[in-house]
């Protein structure tokens, strides 16, 4: 068989066997074409994710492409077909469809105040004014600040409350974090994901599966949810990575989307990088948080809050996407 | 023949959330820490259970709150699907030994078509009493043999308090034990409630 590649970017087109797609990964691996390597190694993963030896070399691949910068870890996600929706759950799930998304990279977890503070290069305050947990200053987010203080800070000391998310995030407010990032960089661009790469990402390249480590049920072991009566927010690194390395794709916070909300966006919408609607009354946010039930934890779940600023909610945050200037 | 304002009424609702199953719950900086001006949002499969606003207050010397045989947790509880019983230890002190309960459905709460049939219900004629020097073995569980306790009975408030006060303008009664309690008896309390579509 010929070694044809269009069907890694043609949602409407199977690809190869196992075997052969395998084949061809580790030929493009030994001649340095990663990108492409990866992505072939995703497709395989995808088929039949308990290959031990596929997917630690998957994994091994994945880590050699993923950075570290301006503080962030970035985990590279390849370009790729994937499943999006799911033909269980609210109507706007569906109809389940396979869509293309270009490669990226995702940080590892939701935009923390350590994070916010090396992106902007916004520095942290003087010693006079240090931060401790009873110092607002720290935060320096307005109205936002109280309520970051209580969540980030009754979990533990506040050097580590600084590598917690950040709640009660605006979009816009992100939206404009990632402007100012970006002008300091050459070459990429920092923003919100789309809808379908922040999909992407939090199925870990597994198909067509309920949450980001597989189809059994959420436990505080796996993620972050239904602690309400906590108030608080745990550290996004103590659950498990999923197969892209991100941690708390479910639960911890909600996850502002570049997308605008249409509930029939799957049936009309575009399958090469799909960008949601041009206008909305919403934006999309995807992942649940700490106070939601499991079945809100799905990676298909889709809700959506204004943009305006009116609501601040300590269960919104955001996690930031690293894209080539090439890309959209 | 269609009619035009239902088209645009659907057009302009698929550009707005709404879940058929889950349901979309939101408490208030008042409620729970969130600011000045925060809201936390928690969704809920009403399939599965209910979020409930719950009040419970004795007089006496200690009160003691079990939900199915667990300690009961008053801070935003969730009763799931089924029959369920509370269980209330009052110890008596000088004067009234009574208590009163509120138990009812969050309002506010935004249901999806799915649950839209679920109910939650209070069976205020189910409360037993129980007086005594101890707590018999097991009482506060749900299969506990109640049905030779007596009826509690209801007291005209001469509580100030503001939550008993609260309280029984929702419409709760105080309940509990004669006027002649001596100090130091043990109340117990058994009412029924049940979540069911």
């Amino acid at each position: 068989m010929s070694e044809t590649l269009d069907w890694l970017r043609d949602p409407h087109r199977d690809g190869p066997d196992y075997d052969v797609i395998v084949r061809w990964a580790y030929d493009r691996l030994a001649r340095g074409e990663n990108a492409l390597a990866a992505s072939l190694f995703d497709a395989a993963y995808a088929l039949r994710p308990h290959d031990r030896s596929v997917a630690n070399d998957r994994k091994s691949l994945l880590d050699a492409m993923s950075l570290v910068e301006h503080g962030i870890a970035w985990r590279y996600v390849p370009a790729g077909v994937f499943t999006m929706g799911a033909d269980e759950g609210d109507r706007d799930e569906g109809p389940p469809r396979r869509v293309f998304v270009s490669a990226f990279w995702a940080a590892d977890v939701a935009l923390t105040e350590t994070q916010r503070r090396a992106l902007t290069a916004l520095a942290w305050p003087t010693a006079a004014e240090a931060p401790t947990p009873s110092n607002e200053q720290v935060f320096l987010r307005g109205q936002a600040v109280r309520i970051q203080r209580v969540y980030s800070l009754r979990n533990g000391p506040a050097g580590r409350a600084l590598d917690l998310a950040l709640v009660a995030l605006g979009w816009e407010e992100t939206l404009d974090l990632c402007n100012a990032a970006s002008l300091r960089l050459d070459g990429c661009r920092y923003r919100l994901p789309t809808e379908a790469e922040w999909e992407k990402a939090a199925r870990g390249g597994l198909a067509r599966q309920r949450y980001p480590w597989g189809d059994d049920a959420p436990t505080e072991l796996r993620a972050d949810f239904e602690r309400l009566n906590r108030e608080s927010l745990c550290d996004p690194r103590q659950f498990p990575p999923n197969g892209y390395g991100l941690h708390a794709m479910a639960g911890s916070v909600w996850e502002w989307c570049l997308d605008w909300y249409d509930a029939e966006a799957y049936a009309e919408g575009p399958t090469a990088d799909p960008r949601g609607p041009a206008d909305g009354r919403v934006k999309v946010l995807r992942g649940g948080s700490w106070a939601d039930c499991e079945a809100a934890l799905r990676v298909s779940f889709r809700w959506a809050l204004a943009v305006n600023g009116a609501i601040l909610s300590p269960c919104v945050g955001a996690r930031l996407v690293r894209v080539p200037r090439s890309v959209p | 023949m269609s009619d035009d304002r239902t088209i645009k009424g659907n057009d302009l609702a698929r550009f707005e959330k709404q879940s058929e199953t889950l349901s979309l719950e939101q408490y208030s900086a008042c409620e729970i820490s969130a600011g000045c001006i925060g809201v936390v949002f928690r969704w809920s499969d009403l399939a599965s259970a209910i979020s409930v606003n719950a009040t419970v207050l004795g007089t006496g010397k200690s009160l003691a709150v079990y939900f199915d045989g667990v300690a009961f947790e008053r801070r935003f509880p969730k009763v799931e699907v089924g029959a369920h019983v509370l269980a209330l230890q009052v110890i008596a002190g000088e004067g009234l030994t009574a208590a009163v309960v509120t138990m009812h459905e969050r309002p506010g709460t935004q249901r999806g078509p799915d649950a839209r049939r679920w109910r939650f219900r209070t069976d205020t004629a189910s409360w037993r009493m129980w007086l005594g020097p101890a707590a018999p073995q097991g009482w506060a569980e749900p299969g506990f043999d109640d049905r030779r306790w007596a009826t509690p009975l209801a007291h005209p408030s001469t509580r100030s308090d503001w939550d008993f006060r609260f309280a029984e303008r929702e419409g709760a009664v105080l309940i509990g034990a004669p006027l002649s309690t001596a100090p130091g008896t043990v109340m117990l309390l058994r009412g029924r409630c049940a979540y069911t579509p």
